[in-house]
């Protein structure tokens, strides 16, 4: 899946400011790409991310994925496009405290009729990560790289087109880092997922073959 | 879905707990204050209502202190011609009138001397057998029969000779039954033996209790003042409710006007409105037909003071009060529900984020705010009802004893306390548990509706 930005601005307005965090931005993202957004910290890169996630509305410009325009889409499509399409990690992971591991990583398929063969595949994944035994507990009583793991294997539990993750090596231990990255290359090299990834790490951000710097 | 919306109640005790217990305790306050007033309202209508009337007519007076029968303290005569002119009234729907009396048994009349001065014939531990019994806090200063009364119509100046000192309240009334009045149709559906036919004169009924201390049987005859030949022919059950004019024998009106002995008189009348009359436009004119300013008209709104413990300017403080605890209840309800729903927005955001739909959303959050609301409004109703209930044990529920005048000295008391309802209110029940879960649903959607407008990436920054 491709994803495409036209002269996009976003504007922040707080009680006593307004902030001007992307400005006259333009990225073309092609199908079964991986690319890496790099840049300092308060650059705008998890605003620019949450754009192209459908999860943010830009100030002015046009977010296109697949060529279809986000903003013509109804809240319900965007929903579903989000759910079937994107697999999007948060940089604060975004886990729901009062479930348990397992429930937040099956959350987006959770009011789906037919979604035993998902979960069982994501319980795979989840054994060969190693955080089997952990499924059982609220995120409280995960660690931080625990957590990551259980918010990318949320991302991943539909299969998605897209993977766009806001820095998802940030509290890993640089194993776990690596799994994560060789995991998203395999994703695009197998399955031709479009990967775009958010970070602030230039050894990450050397390893991809497309990279867009913010700041 | 279900599974997912009792998981979270669960899961946010917390939030579950404070939303319920602010929830509950508005409903709380809500249905005591309802029921309080609900519970004290039955109270002072339940004996006008199981008299059949709207309206209660008196004379006030002096009371005739030596007569062997009279009528009771500060109660007056009312001529019987009055009541026609009650009944002629366009907002009265129907009158009757009753004849209160007190009546000292006696086995023999003799006829004797006008004496100079009243006998003192009661014997002082007598009289302190009275107040130790409760019967009134007044010495019985109105007896004993045996000499005089100064109204010339009085026929009963004879001394006679006293079998017992606790008179028997006798009420004369309607021998046809009706609607209205101290003894009314659906009181006669239990009636042991007859009610009263128009040949009958030396004929009484007895009250079920006053038969049963005095050990009287049908076909008995009981000594009512001078006569000792009354011949029981039947036995009602009114209950333990109080009643107005509850007498422990009845006799034809007629017959209690005849051993009064003054004529052609009542000393209350029982009234009932037409529909949508006002009674304070009633009660002026009725005072014009009596042309008395010592006449006594009660309503069961006149009488709220004495039975429920309200004085008319605490009745109007009391539906102030209704009104702003209602408003509190409402406004605590709405606050706490749309906080919690509005510090859900990051995630629900979250929900967003993953793909899931406004409608799926939406679908949750009612579910989760109708088991809150049935669970918040059941527990509050509970609560509420405890507290009403509280109120309701302690009501000091006795009808006014002008209503049901027994003599401080009877032998035991007068069936003066009101029994206040006992039955469930399931409607104000239902209608709590309703109310609550609409106004959750309400305010819930209003805070719902606000953070489905915003983006997920908004939504989840709202933390």
């Amino acid at each position: 899946m491709s994803l495409r930005l036209e002269n996009i601005a976003k504007t922040f307005k707080t009680p006593n400011a307004t902030l001007q965090v992307l400005t006259g931005l333009n990225l073309e993202i092609r199908d079964k790409e991986m690319w890496v957004i790099f840049g300092k910290s308060g650059a705008g890169k998890s605003t620019l991310l949450n754009l192209l996630g459908g999860m943010d509305t830009p100030t002015a410009g046009k977010v296109s994925v697949d060529g279809v325009d986000l903003s013509g889409l109804k809240p319900d499509a965007l929903a579903q496009l989000r759910k079937d399409k994107i697999g999007y990690v948060f940089q604060a992971f975004n886990l729901l405290s009062n479930l348990k591991a397992k429930e937040n990583i099956i959350l987006p398929v959770m009011l789906d009729k037919e979604r035993e063969k998902k979960i069982s595949r994501i319980m795979q994944l989840a054994e060969e990560w190693g955080i089997k035994e952990r499924l059982s507990h609220l995120p409280a009583e995960l660690s931080l790289g625990e957590q990551q793991r259980v918010a990318i294997l949320r991302a991943l539990i539909n299969s998605p087109s897209i993977i766009l993750a806001d820095e998802p090596t940030a509290h890993l231990d640089n194993e776990n880092a690596t799994r994560v990255i060789e995991l998203f290359k395999k994703l695009n090299r197998e399955q031709g997922v479009t990967c775009v990834i958010v970070t602030d790490h230039e050894a990450i951000a050397s390893q991809f073959e497309h990279r867009f710097n913010l700041g | 879905m279900i599974k997912f919306a009792l998981n979270n109640l669960i899961t946010r005790r917390r939030r579950t707990f404070v939303s319920l217990a602010g929830i509950s305790i508005s409903v709380a306050l809500f249905i005591s204050v309802i029921l309080i007033l609900k519970t004290a309202q039955g109270a002072f209508r339940k004996p006008l209502e199981n008299a059949g009337s709207d309206m209660i007519v008196q004379l006030q007076g002096e009371p005739c202190v030596w007569a062997v029968v009279k009528l009771p303290t500060n109660l007056n005569p009312i001529p019987f011609k009055f009541l026609g002119r009650i009944r002629s009234l366009n907002e009265v729907a129907d009158a009757e009138g009753a004849l209160i009396t007190w009546v000292f048994p006696v086995s023999k009349v003799t006829q004797l001397e006008k004496p100079s001065q009243p006998p003192d014939i009661i014997p002082k531990d007598k009289l302190q057998q009275g107040r130790e019994n409760g019967a009134s806090k007044a010495p019985c200063e109105y007896g004993p029969p045996g000499s005089f009364c100064n109204d010339s119509n009085n026929s009963n100046d004879r001394a006679p000779v006293l079998t017992n000192f606790s008179p028997i309240v006798v009420v004369g009334v309607n021998p046809e039954p009706g609607e209205l009045g101290p003894i009314t149709k659906s009181d006669l559906k239990n009636i042991q033996g007859r009610y009263f036919n128009k040949e009958d004169k030396f004929a009484v009924i007895l009250d079920r209790d006053f038969a049963r201390t005095r050990n009287l049987k049908l076909e008995e005859m009981i000594d009512l003042g001078p006569r000792v030949d009354n011949k029981i022919i039947g036995i009602v059950n009114p209950g333990y409710d109080a009643r107005i004019a509850g007498a422990q024998v009845f006799v034809p009106l007629k017959v209690a006007m005849d051993m009064a002995g003054r004529g052609e008189i009542v000393d209350i009348i029982f009234i009932k409105l037409k529909g949508g009359v006002n009674a304070g436009a009633v009660e002026q004119k009725i005072r014009k037909v009596l042309e008395n300013d010592a006449v006594t008209i009660t309503t069961s709104r006149d009488y709220l003071s004495s039975v429920a413990g309200f004085s008319i300017l605490a009745q109007g403080l009391m539906l102030a009060i209704f009104f702003i605890v209602i408003l509190i209840s409402f406004l605590f309800i709405a606050k706490t529900v749309f906080w919690a729903v509005w510090e859900r927005s990051s995630e629900i955001g979250v929900l967003k984020a993953v793909g899931w739909r406004n409608a799926d959303i939406i679908r949750v959050v009612v579910l989760e705010n109708i088991i809150l609301g049935i669970a918040a409004g059941l527990i509050g109703s509970l609560i509420g009802y405890f507290a009403s209930f509280i109120y309701k044990v302690n009501l000091p529920a006795v009808l006014p004893y002008y209503l049901n005048p027994y003599p401080p000295c009877s032998q035991y008391l007068a069936k003066n306390t009101i029994q206040v309802s006992g039955a469930f209110p399931w409607g104000v029940f239902l209608a709590a548990i309703m109310l609550t879960v609409l106004i959750q649903l309400i305010f819930s959607l209003m805070a719902l509706l606000r953070i489905l407008k915003l983006t997920p990436a908004e939504a989840t920054r709202k933390i």
